[in-house]
């Protein structure tokens, strides 16, 4: 099929496939899952410029399924979900500030490109072992699976800073925390995506477990909210640049919302430290990609 | 798979994802074939008409393709996996 505004022949088919994976990681894990489809467009022709917005607006679409799966399952806290737009969106100007401000004193490509692999690592690893750690717990003291954490330190520490005004947020569990430590958590998510130049989705999944007490599923279900909100965003200030092909996106969002479907409700059927366990493979696969993009195997941004 | 109620919720899904499948092989063939020229003018003359536009074509589709795929699913009868 060829797409005009693009000027690309690729096969449908190929473009829902691709939609279809995504969309299958992102229900099940809430990310955006651009790490993985930007390189798969480049690779069949697509012009770099025309990745990063189409694989935004698909998401879009992706995501609204997902999300709106994860809804009906109880998993989306739209008052969180709410709440930390109005931390990432600013965090994600500002970081894509400072880049801009770095870029145009050198290229700094490599240095983000490592920044960004030391991050993917370290949380893949940490996912990893704490999740692994939480099943260890269930078996050997019984505890419930659903939730178990076995990293709860830093959540307490950060639920015994009391600065008013106190929200509560029922659907996560969560009696009252302050605001401010909401908007410090999604304004740092953001500031990281904005300086990586991704849409964050697997540095707040996690750091909406481990920092705010939310639960995996919860998590799960409110990240992808948040990525209905910042992608729709992205897909217009992207479109006005031109750099949307809308026909590609329609394509790849058809196989992406019936893998969003599947990918929502498969996560009832596992508990919150399997879902984390799962998830803590992610990360090593978007390095993976970022090192091959590095070496100049997947092209430059 | 010996769960009674988890199979009957996994037949009700396959169901489903065949008619997803039936009306995303439509769409293919019919509305994009039919929106592709319309879009690209659009696309070459205003750009800010075809940003809004871009957008709500996504999400209309996502919201449309799968209450169309519900409503199909409550006709034959079938629970939702919900």
């Amino acid at each position: 099929m060829h797409f005009p505004i693009t000027d690309v022949t690729v096969s449908p088919l190929f473009l829902a496939g691709v939609g279809f994976l995504v969309g299958l990681l992102g229900g099940f894990f809430g990310v955006g899952g651009g790490f993985l489809a930007g390189p798969m467009m480049f690779l069949v022709g697509v012009p770099m410029n025309f990745v990063v917005g189409t694989d935004l607006a698909h998401m879009t679409g992706k995501s609204i399924v997902a999300a709106r799966r994860h809804r009906v399952l109880g998993h989306v806290d739209m008052r969180l979900g709410l709440l930390m737009v109005l931390g990432t969106v600013p965090g994600i100007e500002i970081g894509a500030r400072i880049i801009e401000g770095l870029e145009s004193a050198g290229n700094i490509d490599v240095v983000v490109g490592i920044a960004y692999v030391v991050i993917l690592l370290a949380i893949g690893t940490f996912t990893a072992w704490e999740s692994m750690r939480a099943l260890q717990l269930v078996r050997t003291e019984r505890m419930e699976t659903k939730d178990a954490l076995a990293f709860q330190g830093v959540t307490r520490q950060i639920r015994r800073f009391r600065l008013p005004p106190l929200v509560s947020l029922p659907d996560s569990g969560i009696e009252s925390i302050s605001l401010w430590v909401i908007l410090g958590v999604s304004f740092l998510t953001g500031l990281l995506a904005g300086v990586l130049g991704v849409g964050g989705g697997f540095i707040r999944m996690p750091m909406m477990i481990f920092l705010i007490g939310v639960p995996t599923h919860v998590a799960v279900g409110t990240d992808l909210f948040e990525v209905v909100i910042s992608a729709g965003f992205g897909t217009v200030t992207h479109a006005l640049k031109g750099n949307v092909d809308v026909l590609m996106a329609l394509v790849m969002g058809t196989g992406a919302a019936i893998g969003a479907q599947i990918g929502a409700v498969s996560t009832r059927f596992f508990a919150g430290p399997r879902i984390r366990l799962f998830f803590s493979v992610l990360p090593f696969v978007g390095a993976a990609l970022v090192i091959l993009r590095l070496l100049g195997v997947l092209g430059g941004h | 798979m010996k769960n009674p109620k988890a199979r009957k919720m996994i037949g009700s899904f396959v169901i489903e994802l065949i008619i997803y499948a039936i009306l995303v092989v439509a769409y293919f063939f019919a509305v994009l074939r039919l929106l592709g020229d319309p879009l690209y003018r659009l696309y070459s003359n205003n750009l800010v008409s075809y940003a809004f536009l871009a957008l709500a074509l996504i999400v209309a589709q996502a919201v449309v393709l799968e209450a169309v795929t519900s409503f199909i699913m409550g006709l034959l009868g079938l629970d939702q996996i919900e």
